[in-house]
């Protein structure tokens, strides 16, 4: 295992057992998610950038299981922690959870109790994770309500969430995620519901604050925008498949797989297309249940290959060390 | 015939709000503080503005879907003189609602799941009993075939369709009574991106065959910049800038306009963006600063601007409510 990586995921599936059938929600992804490093994961609604990150936490419900593969955790590089393995009730396992591990989700409301303050929240994390008693644990949750740019965090810290504008919410999630050191932080769709330009502002609050902690982020949006300004590489995801992985260079420069092709045209970008037509992807996303053999993409790419895409799954094609896409057009070009 | 669609005048709209037990309202929040526009016939009219600075309830004023406070909302139609709709008695306005549409932000919520994809675009053209039933048919097929929906659709119920469907078949109703003007509130925010695009080019298509005119609420500056002819910039209830869009994104004057613009995420890793941060919280407006709006969070303001509000200056068609307006020279976003 290559020094850098502190997180690999190996052929991970998730499925959902429901009435209806089997929903595989997630199947076979694997990356890496190196140190100190942002990796972003892109992909329209239902693509099982959510469940791939529950899996990480071990924090699906219970019509979801595990299928196939591995999550394992390289805090120490010799003897990595199989997190896809750790038994439900492991002491292991709500370590990583509440100290290696964290998350911030979209909505910040549902992230707090309404009973309780933001710093009795704060607190108890932290006295339960860590060593500190319970004026160390005030003195720090302070210390980090100020580091995330919210004013009077003397004062703050006694409030309840409901009391903060929706912006100052989503900062103290963030001093809440990183006040125990974690090494690695999830962020789902972290800025969605905000303002572009307080969306800006928890941007480069996330960025800092990695330089600060030394943390690795996996950053989850459908958002293409945020994805080039925050992530290092990017998998983008379709109906519980990478279709594509690269650094953020290689994916807006030199994009090959079909679907990410198609996303980067569909969206409007200011000052190229002044009043012509976009680029819209034909057809729509099929529901979870339409199982199709093949390339999932292939109801609705334009290059697919008749009686291959639609019959088996493509093998992986490597532009480059960091570059890989699945596709059997790009394969096929090769020859 | 007048060059503009719509002319909006001095409009305002207060809601109370109740406090104490006694549940006497002795404050508002000015939602729409004084705002003054014109919609030319054919174009798109982008609005923008944070949330909570009033668009949804602009564009719910100029359909007089809800009673303003004070104002005047001039519409020229086609085939008639102007109307003041905010004149018309009830029996009145019913006769030319089916001249102004508006297209809902959640596709989801805003169709009746009892009733057919039929009846729902047909619902209005109904009420309005001048068609019909033959007639009727005969425009919603028309219709549904615009916004590409089968036949075989029609018959269906709304939960059976995805979300750019279900958006379709928002579009459709709005459209099937042949209305000149539409606000469009959010219309392709909940979509995917794939869907998105698609979506933006109907309502882009329909415009073309039928002629109409836009109001375009979003958040999204890019989409906006993409549909739009012109601009508007609402900040806390007013107008802060209008301009068309080129030469809103060349030279913004607005400081609000230019932060807002520098908070935009490109999506190119390599032009990573230099956001202005705007610093404090977005003001109550229950509760308004003094003087200029955005003054506590400007980093150009001045002493005048804490005191003195702004009036909204003219230079050529570019309009902006800021004192220090000619003097600025704020950040180009692109040049086109
Ligand atoms: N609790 C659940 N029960 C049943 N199915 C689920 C559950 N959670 C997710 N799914 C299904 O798993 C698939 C992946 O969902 P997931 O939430 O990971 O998507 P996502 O990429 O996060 O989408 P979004 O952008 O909408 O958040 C979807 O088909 C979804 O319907
Ligand atoms: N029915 C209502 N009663 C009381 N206050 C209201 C009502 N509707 C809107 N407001 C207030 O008026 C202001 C403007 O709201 P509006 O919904 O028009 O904003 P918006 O620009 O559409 O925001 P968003 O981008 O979040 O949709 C807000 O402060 C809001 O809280
Ligand atoms: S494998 Fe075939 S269907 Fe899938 S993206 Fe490639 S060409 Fe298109
Ligand atoms: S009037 Fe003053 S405070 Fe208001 S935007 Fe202009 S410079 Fe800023
Ligand atoms: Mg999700
Ligand atoms: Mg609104």
């Amino acid at each position: 295992m290559d020094k850098k990586t502190l997180l690999e995921v190996k052929d991970l599936s998730v499925y959902f057992n429901l009435r209806e059938g089997v929903l595989k929600a997630v199947d076979g992804v694997s990356f890496n998610v190196d140190k100190n490093s942002t990796v972003g994961i892109v992909g329209e609604s239902g693509s099982g950038k959510s469940v791939t990150a529950q899996a990480f936490m071990r924090i699906l419900p219970d019509t979801a299981e595990i299928k196939t593969g591995e999550i394992n955790y390289y805090k120490d590089p010799d003897n990595p922690i199989k997190i896809h393995a750790l038994p439900d009730k492991s002491p292991i396992l709500s370590n990583i959870r509440g100290k290696e591990i964290s998350m911030i989700f979209q909505e910040p409301m549902s992230a707090f109790s309404p009973l309780h303050t933001i710093g009795h929240q704060m607190i108890e994390c932290l006295m339960l994770h860590t060593p500190m008693t319970k004026q160390e644990a005030r003195e720090r949750s302070i210390e980090m309500l100020a580091k995330v740019g919210i004013s009077n965090p003397d004062k703050r810290v006694d409030q309840y969430s409901f009391e903060l504008s929706g912006g100052m919410r989503q900062r103290a999630m963030i001093a809440i995620a990183l006040s125990t050191n974690p090494s690695i932080v999830i962020a789902d769709e972290p800025t969605t519901s905000l303002d572009v330009t307080i969306q800006a502002q928890i941007l480069k609050l996330m960025k800092d604050m990695q330089q600060e902690f030394n943390m690795s982020i996996i950053f989850i949006t459908h958002n293409l925008g945020v994805i080039a300004q925050m992530a290092d590489t990017i998998q983008i995801m379709y109906l519980g498949k990478i279709m594509e992985s690269g650094t953020a260079e290689e994916i807006f420069y030199e994009p090959r797989h079909p679907y990410t092709i198609n996303l980067l045209k569909a969206i409007p970008k200011i000052g190229s297309n002044t009043g012509g037509k976009l680029e819209a992807i034909p057809g729509q996303i099929p529901g979870p249940f339409d199982i199709q053999k093949g390339c999932k993409f292939c109801t609705r790419c334009p290059s697919a290959i008749k009686g291959l895409c639609d019959q088996r799954s493509p093998e992986i094609k490597k532009y480059s060390e960091t570059h890989s896409v699945f596709c059997w057009k790009c394969l096929e070009q090769e020859k | 015939m007048e060059d503009n669609i719509l002319v909006v005048k001095n409009l305002s709209k207060e809601f109370p709000i109740y406090k104490g037990f006694l549940r006497r309202s002795n404050m508002s929040v000015k939602a729409v503080n004084n705002v003054s526009f014109e919609i030319r016939r054919g174009e798109t009219l982008g609005l923008v503005g944070e949330s909570g600075s009033g668009k949804t309830t602009l564009g719910r004023l100029v359909l007089r879907a809800m009673e303003p406070t004070a104002g005047e909302i001039v519409y020229n139609f086609a085939d008639e003189k102007s109307v003041d709709i905010l004149k018309l008695k009830k029996k009145q306005l019913y006769k030319i609602r089916s001249k102004i549409q508006m297209v809902f932000q959640d596709p989801y919520s805003s169709l009746n799941p009892r009733m057919t994809v039929r009846d729902i675009i047909a619902e209005t053209l109904v009420a309005n009993k001048t068609m019909s039933r033959s007639e009727i048919d005969n425009r919603v097929r028309e219709i549904a075939d615009l916004c590409k929906l089968n036949l075989e659709h029609l018959r269906r119920f709304p939960h059976a369709f995805s979300g750019g469907q279900r958006q379709r078949i928002g579009i459709a109703r709005a459209l099937a009574v042949n209305p000149e003007f539409v606000v469009c509130d959010e219309s392709v925010s909940a979509l995917d991106v794939s869907v998105q695009a698609e979506i933006i080019n109907l309502f882009k298509e329909l415009q073309v065959i039928k002629d109409i005119t836009y109001l375009f609420i979003a958040h999204d500056l890019s989409i906006v910049e993409h549909i739009s002819d012109r601009i508007i910039v609402m900040y806390l209830g007013q107008i802060v800038e209008e301009a068309d869009k080129k030469t809103l994104f060349e030279n913004p004057m607005h400081p609000y306009t230019e932060a807002l613009m520098s908070a935009i995420p490109e999506p190119d890793p390599l032009r990573k963006m230099a956001p202005i941060f705007l610093e404090g919280e977005i003001p109550n407006p229950i509760n308004p600063p003094t003087g200029c709006y955005f003054h506590p969070r400007c980093h150009y303001a001045t002493e005048r601007c804490k005191k003195e509000m702004p009036c909204r200056r003219c230079f050529g068609n570019h309009k902006v409510a800021c004192h220090r307006a000619e003097e600025l020279h704020l950040k180009q976003y692109i040049k086109y």
